[in-house]
This record gives structure tokens, sequence and C-alpha cells, in this order.
């Protein structure tokens, strides 16, 4: 007979229940008073960022008598890309929380003015969405200071230690983050600054149940395979079908059409999009010279 | 600071800030005195002198802050006079009467106050930062 694995729990629920506490109050921040609230979730990679924010925002849908997050649905967002898009279908559906995951948005140049204009615009107008954001980054202070002149920062959940049964976090509130960040600028490691302020709470949390925590792991590899290959593309200099095109002065299809007839294969592929080797442009209008003569 | 021939402030100090270093002061005098008579009682050495001190002491202080205190007491008549008699006893648990309504006042008016924050559930972030104004 096949019986499920038990979710491991603390008190019936997968973190302390000060932090189930704090989430209440900020629900009622956002959905009684009508507050903007962001969550940051931050700390070293393999820390359990993710799945705490899995649990996070379980808790919230549970209070919203709504059932678990769906991992491919439009509660959680793995980069940039993807948050505005699903940040709009969690308001046409009501849904009260969305994750944000950075996964790797940071290693990019210029990512963080970029991302850091993106969040300004979205919180100018969040309001309107009545979502509690939950933002899952390396480091808290990439956020720039605009975003904590306007107090939507409301937690901070700093991770650390983690051991294969449990995850550990400092909760701070928006005073005490000012004071992390205020630290942070005039130390060699950032990190010290957390030492150097009382958390407002501490906590644990589990992992999530197996099933859940490997589908987890699944979608989040395949989103950073696929950046990593966007970066593998960019470094290697390759260029898409419709720079091909743009290229050459032809048609989409057209040369489409004319790299399927001349058998050249693309050197990477992303999705549907195929890329090749800058030479294929040489190859490309010396058909098109052919033809034309 | 003051200048007490021509009643003008020259620093632009309040009057009111200067009073109140002046009653601290007068208090931790009365403070003083009030532990010396203790400490030669204890050793069966105290002299009327001793006592005297402490009367003219929370004497001058009551000057200071005397309309504070007809303000406070104004609803009980009765509870003036009882501190009037006893600052002019020469007995010492009169006095200490006397001694613990002044310290009162100077509570209500937050002057000696120590407890002036709001106690608040400092594990809930909302109510902390709601607290500090956030």
């Amino acid at each position: 007979m096949e019986t499920e694995t038990p979710k491991k729990t603390i008190n019936n629920l997968p973190f302390s229940n000060i932090l189930a506490i704090n989430l209440v109050d900020l629900n009622t921040r956002v959905f009684t008073l009508k507050k903007a609230s962001l969550i940051i979730i931050d700390g070293g990679l393999g820390e359990g960022k993710t799945t705490l924010a899995v649990h996070m925002a379980d808790y919230i849908n549970s209070l919203h008598k709504l059932p678990e997050i769906d991992l491919k649905g439009p509660q959680l967002a793995l980069g940039g890309e993807q948050f505005l898009d699903k940040l709009d279908m969690c308001y046409e559906n009501k849904l009260p929380v969305i994750i944000y995951d950075e996964a790797g948005d940071f290693g990019k140049r210029g990512a963080l003015t970029r991302f850091n204009a993106m969040i300004n615009r979205m919180f100018e107008m969040f309001r309107a969405y009545k979502v509690i954001v939950i933002m899952c980054l390396p480091a808290f202070d990439v956020l720039d200071s605009a975003l904590m002149d306007k107090k939507i920062p409301r937690m901070l959940l700093n991770l650390y230690d983690r051991t294969i049964n449990s995850g550990n976090f400092k909760g701070f509130g928006y005073d005490r983050m000012g004071w992390i960040k205020y630290k942070m600028r005039n130390l060699a490691i950032k990190s010290y600054a957390y030492n150097y302020v009382d958390p407002n709470f501490y906590g644990h949390f589990v992992d999530l149940d197996s099933e859940r925590s490997h589908k987890l792991d699944l979608i989040s590899t395949a989103n950073k395979r696929a950046s990593n290959t966007k970066e593998r593309i960019k470094y290697e200099g390759l260029i898409s079908r419709k720079e091909l095109a743009s290229s050459v002065g032809r048609s989409f299809s057209g040369v489409k059409h004319i790299l399927l007839k001349l058998k050249i294969e693309p050197t990477r592929k992303l999705g549907r999009d195929l890329f090749y080797k800058e030479e294929v442009i040489e190859k490309l209008k010396d058909y098109y010279d052919g033809v034309s003569s | 600071m003051v200048d007490f021939n021509n009643d003008t402030t020259i620093t632009g100090r309040s009057a009111e800030d200067i009073l109140r270093v002046i009653i601290m002061e007068r208090r931790y005098n009365l403070f003083e005195a009030i532990e010396n008579y203790v400490k030669l009682d204890s050793e069966d050495n105290v002299s009327n002198r001793e006592i005297a001190i402490v009367k003219a002491r929370a004497n001058s202080l009551f000057f200071e802050i005397e309309e504070t205190v007809k303000r406070h007491l104004e609803k009980s008549p009765g509870e003036i006079g009882l501190l009037q008699k006893n600052l002019e006893s020469n007995n010492y648990e009169s006095l200490i009467k006397a001694v613990k309504v002044m310290m009162t006042i100077l509570d209500k008016v937050k002057l000696t106050r120590l407890d002036t924050k709001v106690p608040y559930d400092s594990t809930r972030v909302t109510v902390e930062d709601k607290a500090k104004g956030h």
C-alpha cells in the first residue's frame, strides 16, 4: 500500500509560529488597511529562500481559503521577465500573494538598475494590485533607497545556517531594516550588518514535502538552464533568425526557408528559437547574390 | 541663560528649561539630606541640625513647584493644607509624607518619569513599526 510522505512540521506549520503571526499582521495591512507590503527573503545560495517563500505563500493563500500555490502557476515568478506578467495574472485571478525569485537576474550587467527601476514602477501602482509580494534576493541591500523611502518593504527574513532538517531565519521590521542598510554602507562584508541589529524575532522552517521539493527543483533548474543558455548565446556571439533576416534585408519567413534549404544547422536552441554563428550571414548573402544574378 | 537683572533670556534657552534643571538640583540636594539623616539616625547620632536641613530643602523644593502643586491639588484643598502642615513639621515621617506628595506631582508632569515609552510587542514587526511612526 502506498503512503504519502508526511510533511515535517513545527506545531502543524512548516515554520515557527511567530512568522505566522507576522504574516497575519501583514495580510491585514494589505487587505484591510490597503497598504503595500513587500516581504524580502535574503541569504546565501542554498539557504532555502524559495522553500520558505513557498511555505509563506501557501500560508497566505490559506488565510484567503485558497489551496497551496501551483508551482507552475502565476504565483511563482522566476526572474524579472516573468514577474510583471504573473503579477497581472494574480491581480486578475484575485490571488493574494506572488513570489519573485530573483533566479540569477543580478548576474547580468545593468540588471540591478533595471530591476530597481521595474520594482519602483510596479510599486507606484501597487496599492491597486492588493497582492503581497515575497521577494527572494541574494542580498537585501540591492534594493535602492527609493523603495525604503516609500516604506514598502515591511519584513525582512535573513536566512542562515541551513541544515539537512531545517532552515533558520532572523526577522526584521522596516525600522530595523533601515539600520541594517545603514550599517552595510561601512562594512567590507555586508552580511556582518545582520549581527549589529537585534532581530524582531528568530525562527525555523522545514523542507517542502519530497514531491513538491523535487518539482520546485525541476522548475528552478529548467529556468536557470534557460538563463545559462541565453548567457552562452550572448557570450558566443550567436544571432537569432530574426537578426539574420535583418542583416541580409530579407523577411523572417524567407530566411527561415533558406536556412532549411541550405541545411544550415543552428549552433544552439532555446525553446523554439534557433541561434547561428555570424558566418551564416555571409552564406546567406552569397546565396541571395547567386539568386539575383 | 537668564539675565537675572533684567529678566531676558540671553542665549535663547527658555526659562522653563532652566527651571527644570534647578528643580532637579533641589531634588538631588533634598535626597542627599535625607540620606544623611537616615545614616546618622541609624548610628543614633542624629541631631536637630539634620532634620532642619531636610525641612529646609523640602521647603525650598516646594517653593519652586508651589504653583504647579496647587494646580494639581486644586480639587483637593484638604491635601494642600496637609502638605503645607507636613512641611512645617519637625517630624521626619511628616516631612517624608510631604516629599512623597511632591515627587508624585513631579512624575505627573513627567519631569522625573522614566517609563515614557508605550510598551509594545517587538516580535510583531507591524506593531513595532506602527509604534515608531512607520
